[in-house]
């Protein structure tokens, strides 16, 4: 489900033997994103963390390091394919940060709150709107696949709720809420 | 019992009847976040679910023949079954915005003590969110 869209741009710092731009799908099997990160942040060590990365980028393809001469070549191709690519990784950083905090003790309690609310309509009608927006991309091509999803959930605030959700979510064009909702939905 | 409430959250819940307060603290929700098609988007494609209650219920949704099969796999979920870090990964995706409207949804259905401790559950991690979204000083 995760796509690593390679960049389409050139590469500007690339001077190897060949003039091309590397991509996500070239450097992931190797390097993390995580680390990709410590290329958009302002570090003072950021050229030897680009070199170290470079390195094992060759190691691990030595393909790599021919087609772009040198390692030095590769860690500006890396600089580029990091700077093309900053606003992901900066909310994968991001994310990173959000994770450290919340997945630590002092949140267990909220976790276990939410959880122990179970099938609560309101909650359960936000997890499913987010695995619609992330996992089922045909249906918010206008298939009406969701809208028939909706109207028929039998409770109608879910209905209501998930409506709203992927309407303020802005991918997904729904059509709008029926003033009337049959009294047997609920 | 604390409460981190939005302003917009605070006048919900003053609304609500001296009983179902009665205990409760709040704590004003100052952070905001501008939220974005574009943005959330990029959260979505970060999004990495491995939970195979979850999965599955996405691989079903995506293989639905109909919409009679897709209710059916909308009533399988059950929050009680997901782990923290998946259900970090959702709140992350669906965002602080779409999370604020999930409390105000709350608050204005609130009926019971329970029905505070979710909310005081949600704003706590909210929190959170919203301060690992702010801008870069």
């Amino acid at each position: 489900m995760v796509t690593n869209r390679p960049p389409e741009n050139g590469s500007p710092g690339a001077r190897g033997n060949v003039n091309r731009s590397l991509t996500l799908a070239e450097v992931t099997p190797v390097l993390q994103e995580e680390e990709l990160i410590q290329l958009i942040q302002n570090r003072r060590d950021l050229e030897s963390v680009r070199m170290g990365l470079a390195n094992r980028l060759a190691q691990a393809n030595p393909t790599l390091l021919q087609q772009f001469g040198n390692p030095e070549a590769l860690s500006r191709a890396l600089q580029a394919l990091a700077e093309s690519n900053r606003e992901r990784l900066d909310l994968l950083s991001r994310k990173e940060s959000f994770f450290k905090k919340v997945l630590k003790a002092p949140f267990r309690a909220a976790w276990a709150t939410i959880k122990f609310a179970g099938r609560h309509p309101i909650l359960t009608t936000a997890a499913l709107a987010a695995l619609a927006l992330w996992g089922v991309p045909a249906l918010m091509e206008g298939t009406g696949a969701i809208e028939g999803l909706l109207a028929q959930v039998p409770v109608n605030r879910i209905v209501e709720h998930m409506r709203s959700f992927l309407r303020l979510s802005g991918t997904v064009p729904v059509s709008p809420i029926p003033e009337t909702i049959p009294p047997d939905f609920i | 019992m604390m409460l981190h409430l939005t302003s917009a959250e605070l006048q919900i819940f003053e609304g609500l009847s001296e009983g179902l307060r009665e205990g409760w603290k709040t704590k004003e929700e100052t952070l905001t976040y501008e939220d974005s098609d574009h943005t959330r988007a990029i959260r979505m494609e970060l999004m990495r679910l491995h939970d195979p209650l979850l999965l599955a219920i996405a691989g079903k949704m995506k293989s639905a023949k109909n919409q009679e099969e897709l209710v059916q796999i909308a009533q399988t979920m059950d929050i009680s079954k997901i782990a923290d870090a998946e259900l970090a990964e959702i709140f992350f995706g669906l965002g602080p915005v779409v999370l604020s409207q999930v409390v105000e949804l709350l608050l204005k259905e609130v009926q019971s003590d329970d029905d505070l401790k979710i909310v005081e559950a949600l704003t706590a991690i909210r929190h959170p969110l919203l301060e690992s979204l702010q801008p870069l000083s």
